[in-house]
């Protein structure tokens, strides 16, 4: 097969637009996701990006894999006028309520069945609901090959990738690493733009196929809720609000004054 | 009866919604306050594909037909009526080439049309009235192998960027008037934009003159065959020039609906938000009423177009009513917003601005009432 063979993990979320302290139950505690819609989550879209453009450097094949129920397939259709070009959807009754473990199991009993041969695994650094940035490193764990997360630039160069920028708290790390890895990005990374009217024409003659649990592989006991040790115990909505302070005096004064309330509230560090 | 989107113009609305919320929306303040289009944005647009959305893709359109139009223009129009205005001009262009043009004219401009590199007006409108096409003054007279056109188009949207232009002249007076179109671009001598007009809104997107003196234009420049000019004109300004000021009226309705709402229910008066008072909430729901039935109407019409159907009195029955929608909407929405709707800080004031420039557009709605009202009455339909 010639070009890289590339894989992104694309996760569906509430669209944050819609969320409010109404959309959560407060006799469950929970949201009904169905009177909601959803979106890429937006950092997979960023490695859905970084995918595509390194298709037109590399060639190859960009395959994205999800996991949700079949609802969704409308959804993924517009990875598919994002540049995938095939969608596997794993969908089953059976992997409701999976945790990060049980999620990143499916996912990678999933590719190891029907994406045999990989160059390279992309993931956002995190998604915007549960936000524990957790999938990306377990999948690589259960695939067996290295991983980079939180990567704000990488580049392609004859067998391995180069120039990989790791962001960390106070700088980044550089480094190369050859192929197959699995990398997790961040917003830096690239500014995805939405599908051209011809990228959605293209749509039409691809599809998403749904693959059911009896499709793959799996140990039962590894998927869903019963594979998932993480118990959610409550969600709730924390409350900010805006306080009003007025300072008096002097151009100078004031701003003086400003500048040691925020230091006082450690805004420049300690 | 199915009144749902497909799921590729949703896709398609989501798409959209996204170029204009990041593409468009931090350019309009410079627009309000320069008057200038941005030229990458026009780029930007024409990569998206956004021009050649009723185009076969054999030119290297997408074709998704005129129901997809509405909802590029609607979702353009949410964040600029100007962006949107400009782009349905340049659609429209487009559009008659498609329609009236014969291969070799498709050809050669088409595809750069679409690139972006070949911005297309639409040139009917005279000092003697748009909505009398019938008394253009402007002449084509012929020569061995070229016409000589002379004459002035006034009122002509994006003149200020245009690289070509659909023009409607008179090619006979007597003993009957007969009225042709050509096409007419940069490379001919004698073809120039004028003065651009001051607006109250659209700021942004240029409307002005078109100025054609002793400008020579090949023969193989006529659109259409001699004398059909009004045909293509009207059928243009119909299925193109009407849709779009319809599009762009949604999106200012949508608009006007969104900053009412929030507007509404942020600001605090007597203890609560406005939006618990029922003189406001009685103005929200009027808007949300009039922009239920301006869907409904308006893409109904157009939903006829793809079905290959005449809609010429369902599009003018639309135009009148969405454009005038869209003017009480406005006016509600400032309504709400009390002394910020005056403001220039608030979009509200921009909304009712763009507004206002939609009912002589294409067409004054006393035309469109005219086009509605005498095909009635005529065909007992």
């Amino acid at each position: 097969m010639s070009g890289l063979q590339i894989v992104v993990c694309v996760k569906f979320v509430l669209d944050p637009k819609d969320i409010s302290e109404e959309s959560i139950d407060p006799a469950t505690g929970t949201i009904n996701r169905a009177n909601y819609k959803l979106v890429i989550n937006p950092l997979d879209k960023h490695a859905l990006f970084a995918a595509r453009q390194l298709q037109k450097i590399a060639g190859g094949t960009v395959t994205v894999v999800s996991m949700g129920p079949p609802s969704i397939v409308e959804d993924l259709t517009e990875t598919l006028a994002l540049g995938a070009d095939k969608v596997f959807l794993f969908s089953d009754p059976l992997f409701a309520g999976a945790d990060t473990l049980a999620t990143s199991y499916t996912l990678a009993s999933g590719i190891k069945k029907f994406v045999s041969s990989f160059d390279l695994i992309l993931c956002g650094a995190r998604s915007l609901d549960g936000s524990t940035a957790q999938v990306g490193p377990q999948l690589a764990v259960h695939l067996g090959i290295p991983w980079v997360t939180n990567l704000s630039a990488f580049n392609w160069q004859q067998d391995r990738f180069v120039n990989l920028k790791m962001k960390l708290e106070d700088g980044y790390l550089s480094f190369a690493v050859k192929p197959p890895v699995l990398f997790t990005v961040n917003r830096d990374i690239n500014q995805p733009s939405p599908p051209t009217l011809m990228d959605i024409v293209m749509a039409r003659s691809k599809n998403v196929t749904i693959i059911s649990a009896q499709d793959i592989n799996l140990e039962s006991n590894r998927v869903g809720l019963t594979g998932s040790p993480t118990r959610f115990k409550e969600i709730f909505y924390y409350p900010t609000k805006r306080k009003k302070e007025l300072l008096f005096g002097s151009p100078e004064e004031m701003v003086k004054a400003l500048f040691q309330e925020l230091r006082t509230k450690g805004m420049f560090g300690q | 009866m199915n009144f749902q989107f497909t799921a590729e113009q949703e896709l398609l609305r989501k798409s959209m919604r996204e170029f204009a919320e990041t593409q468009i929306a931090p350019l309009v303040e410079e627009m309000e306050r320069t008057d200038k289009m941005p030229l990458d944005l026009v780029k930007k647009m024409a990569n998206q594909g956004y021009y050649g959305v009723t185009i076969p893709q054999a030119y290297g359109g997408s074709n998704l037909g005129h129901v997809a139009r509405l909802i590029t223009l609607e979702e353009v129009g949410r964040i600029s009526a100007a962006v949107s205005m400009s782009l349905q001009c340049l659609q429209f262009g487009g559009g008659c080439l498609n329609n009236s043009g014969n291969e070799a004219q498709k050809q050669k401009y088409i595809p750069d049309f679409i690139r972006g590199k070949n911005n297309a007006a639409a040139a009917i409108t005279e000092a003697t009235g748009g909505s009398d096409p019938s008394a253009t003054a402007t002449e084509a007279i012929e020569h061995d192998d070229y016409y000589l056109l002379n004459g002035r188009k006034v009122f002509i949207t994006n003149s200020d960027i245009a690289d070509m232009a659909i023009v409607l002249a008179k090619t006979k007076d007597e003993p009957k008037k007969e009225f042709s179109t050509f096409i007419v671009d940069k490379s001919m001598a004698g073809f120039r934009a004028g003065r651009v007009e001051n607006k109250i809104g659209f700021k942004g997107c240029g409307t002005g003159e078109l100025i054609f003196d002793n400008c020579k234009v090949p023969k193989e420049n006529l659109l259409g065959k001699p004398g059909q000019g009004l045909a293509i004109a009207l059928k243009g300004i119909s299925e193109y020039g009407r849709v779009g000021i319809i599009g762009v009226a949604l999106g200012i309705m949508q608009a006007s609906y969104e900053a009412a709402l929030k507007f509404s229910r942020e600001r605090v008066i007597y203890g609560k938000p406005i939006s618990n008072l029922p003189a406001v909430y009685y103005r929200i729901a009027e808007i949300y009423a009039d922009i239920e039935a301006s869907r409904l109407l308006a893409y109904r019409a157009v939903w006829l177009l793809d079905q290959g159907k005449n809609a010429d009195v369902e599009i003018a029955a639309a135009k009148f009513f969405v454009t005038e929608a869209a003017l009480r909407c406005t006016r509600k929405a400032m309504d709400i917003h009390g002394g910020y709707g005056c403001v220039k800080e608030y979009a509200v004031e921009r909304y009712c601005r763009d507004a206002q420039l939609l009912i002589p557009a294409d067409g004054t709605n006393d035309i469109q009432r005219t086009v509605v009202g005498r095909t009635l009455t005529a065909s007992k339909k």
